[in-house]
């Protein structure tokens, strides 16, 4: 009788100690979820920043870039897009990099101009560009800081079987290539 | 050109003769401090006898043992006076010296470094900016300081000096009478200059782990944390040298570029001192703590000393190099 007892006791405290693991994992994971949401609403926000500079970026380059029509219709392609309600996270991570290497282009192309690079509208726009650049670097830092903290608790042992059983998806992370190319491009800028 | 051959050169034309010049002084001054010891030690000794004489004269013997001795007293009062004024005197003395030393070398030292700089051998950064940068958690009841420089190098203002601020703790020995005591908070030089970019939070970088209020602290003494998130960056050399913490994960990241980080890297090894950086009110703060008092002359022998001279020249070299070090003239379009 008594052993059954300690039996039933033992395992009672077991199954009880492993609820409160579960809870307290799954609660971690959902801080750590909401701080990754927190840091991609961050990297939205920039992004949005940026996309508002795009119609008057475009505006001023139009027309002393003739030839360069098609990096101008990208751009702006690709504003349209962004503009679009009920995005994914990942579409929206992919519309942000596929603009990154747009506005490169379009940074390269304006090299080929120079009375272009000489007007100051087009060179405060830039300068402009350049600062939300920075900007949104440092917003996907802290995301990607975040989602890597967040997939670590989702794909590690042993808190992954608590992400399996409700049902945590790890995150992807944002390119870091585009942003951080514009960051050495801030420097040039000013010293043109 | 490399700044020691271009120092040298500097130091040949134009300081040496001017450290003569000012030796000349430094011996002039000592001579005189000499002379007016002796002085005073010749005039106490008057007074000594003169007031033992006067003394058995009134009371017939030197020393009366039931007897107020006046002379005596009043002797005792003119000696505590003639020390304090021949002190004085020596301190007046000296100070002039260390003023003209200051005045003519070190500023000569600081235009030679950047042109653009003034350099006020006593002032000193003010205690609201020392309080404003939340660079050490407790407020100073003793701030003094002196050697200050401030100006424009490039696009950016900066301004700093030396700086001693101390707290006062009130002890209560076993008896309950109370003692006062005072804690250093910080002795070295404080740097103040315009950040390159614009921010709303605040921000700190230490590279040894702060001391932050505990809940107890909190409740009872209404303590803020100051140092408000903990800040993880991507670069894990960073993260083992320095600690970082501020307000806003994003913002910190904006501020902490990859290539800023990777010159406060480069700026910690160089100067190799326990710094502290805060950025508060779009303007960075950096404390980097001096044991020695900086930019003070010899008295006691020959300032004519190259080493001591390229001392004070690499010193401050080190504090206008910050804004180069860390890039602070490379600005972004919103604070050109």
């Amino acid at each position: 009788m008594n052993t059954t007892v300690t039996v039933i006791v033992t395992i009672a405290s077991i199954l009880l100690l492993l609820l409160i693991w579960g809870v307290r994992t799954s609660n971690k994971l959902i801080r750590r979820r909401n701080q990754a949401d927190n840091a991609f609403a961050g990297v939205g926000a920039y992004l949005k920043k940026r996309y508002d500079l795009i119609p008057n970026l475009v505006a001023a380059a139009q027309e002393y870039m003739g030839h360069e029509k098609e990096v101008l219709t990208k751009v702006t392609a690709l504003r349209s897009a962004a503009e679009k309600p009920n995005l994914t996270s990942e579409e929206q991570i992919a519309l942000g990099n596929k603009m990154n290497a747009a506005l490169r282009s379009f940074q390269v192309a304006v090299e080929n101009y120079p009375q272009l690079k000489a007007d100051t509208h087009i060179m405060q726009l830039q300068a402009a560009l350049n600062e939300v650049e920075e900007q949104l670097s440092a917003a996907r830092r802290t995301y990607n800081a975040a989602a890597m903290k967040y997939n670590n608790g989702v794909q590690l042992f042993p808190s992954n079987i608590i992400a399996g059983i409700a049902g945590f998806r790890p995150k992807s992370y944002i390119d870091a290539v585009g942003a951080e190319r514009n960051n050495v491009d801030v420097k040039k800028l000013f010293n043109r | 050109m490399d700044s020691s051959i271009h120092f040298d050169a500097f130091y040949n034309r134009e300081l040496l003769p001017l450290l003569t010049e000012t030796d000349r002084l430094r011996r002039r001054t000592r001579a005189k401090n000499r002379g007016i010891s002796l002085k005073y030690i010749v005039i106490t000794l008057v007074v000594i006898v003169v007031a033992f004489l006067v003394n058995r004269i009134i009371y017939g013997t030197w020393v009366h043992n039931d007897k107020a001795n006046v002379p005596l007293v009043i002797m005792i009062i003119a000696i505590f006076g003639l020390v304090f004024y021949c002190r004085k005197t020596i301190k007046k003395n000296k100070g002039s010296f260390v003023g003209q030393f200051k005045g003519d070398i070190i500023e000569k030292i600081v235009h030679f470094v950047d042109d653009n700089l003034t350099y006020s051998p006593y002032k000193m950064v003010s205690e609201r900016d020392f309080v404003r940068s939340k660079l050490f958690r407790r407020k100073p009841d003793s701030y003094n300081g002196d050697d200050f420089v401030s100006g424009t190098v490039g696009k950016t203002y900066i301004e700093f000096s030396e700086v001693h601020a101390k707290y006062l703790i009130q002890d209560q020995d076993e008896d309950g009478n109370s003692r006062d005591r005072w804690e250093k908070i910080f002795d070295g030089l404080i740097f103040k200059a315009d950040f390159n970019k614009h921010f709303n939070g605040e921000y700190f970088i230490f590279t040894e782990k702060p001391s932050r209020p505990s809940m107890l602290e909190r409740v009872i003494n209404r303590e803020e944390d100051r140092l408000k998130e903990t800040i993880e960056t991507e670069d894990r050399e960073f993260n083992r040298q320095f600690y970082v913490y501020g307000s806003d994960q994003i913002e910190a990241r904006y501020i902490l570029s990859s290539s800023f980080m990777r010159r406060l890297l480069d700026f910690k090894q160089k100067t190799d001192k326990k710094i502290r950086l805060s950025f508060i009110g779009s303007a960075i703060y950096v404390a980097i703590p001096y044991k020695r008092n900086l930019f003070e002359p010899r008295y006691r022998s020959s300032v004519v000393d190259k080493e001591d001279t390229a001392e004070f020249y690499y010193d401050l070299k080190t504090v206008i190099d910050i804004v180069k070090e860390l890039d602070l003239n490379t600005r972004i379009w919103s604070k050109q």
